[in-house]
């Protein structure tokens, strides 16, 4: 069960998933159709293949949301995600089918993840509870990466701050439980944050039941393999993913939305090529998915570190990205030019067996050097650069008040509102709040140049505590990040950023590191984050773990802390110890709630580089955000 | 605050009516007068464009925001208009300028920056 080595393996949740999944159709007798609610369809793609439903017997696969469809199949199942909404749809289409004399349906629906009392509520209420059986598919992780898990709730954000919904918490310790039903417990969960600490909370609670239920108490021992959980909620800094991402998967995620793991290209930049050579080359970077298109539809693509030369790309700052391809492109260059040395019929012979190989990579290079070329377009343009600017000054703390013009000036330039307003709730959190004078003019010009409906999105910010005027908040009295002080201490800002050879995480942003990243770091990184911060607190022991030696700058930091053990029995730690052996690389495992992007990802990967004699970090998410669904989120 | 939500209204008539209601409801409490008065001034902004419709027909303002509307009144050289607006919803000079920039290169109307 376990693996004898000390790390985590991801694959197998894919796998899992894939499993519970054809069971469960296997399960309805004979042939059926699908139906699927459409924000699932891309999480499904991540691990299952159209062929592997049609081998199970799925005739054909409809949206939730097309309306009512003609079933060609007796057997009808619904795959959906648990809303009040898609109950309703259901059972629209069960009354609706029912009127059709002469022939008698089938329904199994799964909910993905759980069902729910309101779901089955309302079936009830519409009459339908009788004529349908209910399952559930749970569906938790998915592993975009082999380092990354996801549980891709898109709305995430918005449910935990916004409406205060704290389902997607339920879901992430049902999420954890799994990995700890495997591996062991934690033995160390650390943490920052009032919903992080919900999430802690939860999974000590489960852990209870766990054992109340279970009898097996060796199932449920501190891991060996495990090092610590570290949470980190994404209300305790705020700031980091309102920034521009500086990274070349986090700019495609800028400019273009990465879904899933794929985006939306237009069909021009990867289509024409692959129509010529897609006969010889196995066409690898588009998904399987994508039929022969018209040259103007939209073409998804796969972004993943199957990728070889994505994986090298995706975490380096976009200033060096075009220099790499260049050097990519060189060494295929010369690679196809190796044909002309080769004298013998084996020299031939190895040469052609490389050709696939080659053309493949010539493939991805094309797809990049396009995608490049697409970000420069936008990266080159002024109000980019404006924009840019106005946050590099806003985090390196200079006086916000001057960088008003230069907001009112993108205003009247009509910016996108997104851009905009993640300027001001930049400026709002780190200094404070804007002086309510500000706040009404900047409220003003976006209501002129934006519309009158965005009044409704200002008040969700100032909901969300992203926009405030200074004396509401000196009024509320809550404590909040304080990012002037942490600056300092945590070295927030580094002038000298070093982009072709990274010394350091900020890198990602051109010179900033981002807070939750530092946070991370004064776990598990002691020694290095001790010597940046100083003075304070020179005199810490560093073979300190937890939050020692970092309670002053956890004070300035909003929510909750806390730092807890989850401990066994010792005579199953024992002999689990024994059978596993004491391993020496322990896997860390880092948890964003309400989301992350991209850059910490890249930042973090960079600290799992640093740190891989030590430990494995394993990053886990409720989904992967960036400052335009934050805005998005408001919008609505 | 939830009858903001009914902002959602297609027909203008209904719109400008329930706006003018939103506002009166925020009117009574006092930390929201901002929003109240911002709210007159959309119920303003959709009877001016209203009127505009009429004026020049054939062309649609309804639900573009002010600076849309003085930006499309300028590129159709309709200066007096635009002044108006400017004057109704007290536009700053700067954001007005940057607006009638804008509006005379979308035109390609050379001739009259340089005049101004």
């Amino acid at each position: 069960m376990v693996p004898t080595s000390g790390t985590v393996d991801t694959s197998h949740i894919k796998a899992a998933a894939q499993k519970d999944l054809l069971d469960l159709l296997l399960g309805v007798r004979g042939k059926k159709v699908l139906v699927l609610d459409k924000s699932l369809s891309g999480p499904l793609g991540l691990f299952l293949k159209f062929s592997a439903l049609q081998e199970h017997g799925v005739d054909k696969i409809f949206w939730i949301d097309d309306g009512v469809i003609e079933a060609t199949q007796k057997n009808i199942v619904f795959l959906v995600r648990c809303t009040v909404k898609n109950a309703y749809a259901i059972a629209a289409h069960v009354k609706k089918n029912a009127k059709i004399p002469g022939q008698e349906f089938e329904y199994n629906v799964l909910f993905v993840p759980r069902r729910t009392l309101v779901c089955e509520k309302i079936l009830e209420d519409e009459g339908v509870l009788g004529d349908v059986t209910l399952g559930e598919f749970p569906l938790h992780f998915l592993a975009l990466e082999p380092d990354l898990l996801s549980l891709e709730l898109e709305d995430s954000f918005e449910e935990l701050y916004l409406r205060k919904d704290y389902t997607s918490i339920f879901y992430s310790a049902r999420a954890l439980m799994g990995i700890q039903r495997r591996y062991g417990l934690f033995p160390r969960i650390i943490g920052k944050g009032d919903c992080a600490k919900r999430l802690a909370d939860a999974l000590i609670r489960m852990r209870g039941e766990e054992d109340a239920s279970d009898t097996n108490l060796f199932a449920l021992t501190p891991s060996s393999i495990l090092g610590e959980l570290i949470v980190v909620d994404r209300e305790s800094d705020m700031v980091t993913p309102l920034l521009t991402q500086l990274t070349y998967e986090g700019l495609i995620d800028e400019t273009i939305g990465i879904h899933n793991s794929k985006i939306e290209l237009d069909a021009a930049l990867v289509g024409p090529p692959q129509q010529q050579q897609g006969a010889a080359t196995s066409s690898s970077s588009s998904s399987a998915a994508a039929p022969a298109s018209s040259s103007k539809q939209k073409r998804p693509v796969l972004l993943s570190s199957e990728d070889k030369l994505f994986e090298n790309l995706r975490d380096t700052n976009f200033a060096i990205v075009g220099n790499l391809l260049n050097k990519v492109a060189r060494r295929l260059n010369d690679d196809y030019e190796g044909r002309h040395q080769a004298k013998t019929v084996s020299e031939i012979r190895d040469f052609v067996s490389k050709l696939g190989g080659l053309q493949q990579e010539h493939q991805s290079l094309r797809l990049h050097t396009g995608l490049a070329e697409e970000i420069m377009k936008h990266t080159r343009s002024d109000i980019f650069n404006k924009i840019l600017e106005v946050q590099q000054n806003l985090a390196a703390g200079v006086d916000p008040s001057s960088q008003h013009d230069a907001i009112e000036e993108l205003i009247s330039r009509n910016a996108p509102v997104e851009a905009i307003l993640r300027l001001l709730c930049i400026e709002s959190l780190i200094s404070q709040g804007l002086k309510p004078k500000d706040l009404e003019n900047f409220k003003r010009e976006i209501l002129h140049a934006y519309g009158y409906n965005h009044v409704l999105t200002l008040d969700a910010l100032e909901k969300l505590q992203l926009l405030q005027s200074r004396t509401t908040l000196a009024a509320s009295g809550v404590v909040r990040t304080n990012y002037t002080n942490l600056r300092k201490t945590l070295k927030l800002i580094v002038d000298e950023v070093n982009e072709h050879n990274p010394d350091d995480i900020s890198y990602v942003y051109s010179g900033y590191a981002p807070l939750s990243i530092r946070l991370i770091q004064c776990i598990i990184q002691k020694p290095l984050m001790t010597a940046t911060a100083k003075g304070a607190n020179a005199g810490v022991n560093t073979g300190a773990a937890g939050w020692k030696g970092f309670e002053d700058v956890l004070k300035s930091i909003k929510g909750k802390t806390f730092d807890e053990f989850q401990r066994g029995e010792d005579k199953a730690v024992r002999a689990r110890n024994i059978l596993n052996g004491q391993a020496e690389k322990k896997v860390t495992v880092v948890f964003f709630v309400g989301g992350c992007t991209f850059t910490e990802i890249a930042a973090l990967r960079f600290i799992a580089k640093r740190e891989e004699a030590r430990r494995q970090i394993l990053i886990g998410t409720t989904a992967i955000i960036n400052g335009n669904k934050m805005m998005r989120a408001a919008i609505a | 605050v939830v009858l903001r939500d009914a902002l959602a209204q297609k027909e203008l008539a209904a719109k400008i009516e329930k706006t003018k209601l939103a506002a009166k409801l925020l009117a009574d409490s006092k930390e929201h007068a901002l929003e109240s008065r911002s709210l007159d001034e959309s119920a303003r902004l959709l009877q001016m464009q209203e009127v505009f419709e009429k004026d020049l027909a054939g062309e649609r303002f309804a639900g573009e925001s002010v600076n849309e509307t003085v930006f499309r009144l300028i590129r159709m050289g309709y200066n007096s208009r635009a002044n108006k607006v400017k004057s109704e919803f007290k536009i700053p000079e700067k954001r007005f300028w940057w607006l009638k920039l804008r509006a005379l290169v979308a035109k390609r109307d050379w001739g009259e920056i340089e005049e101004w």
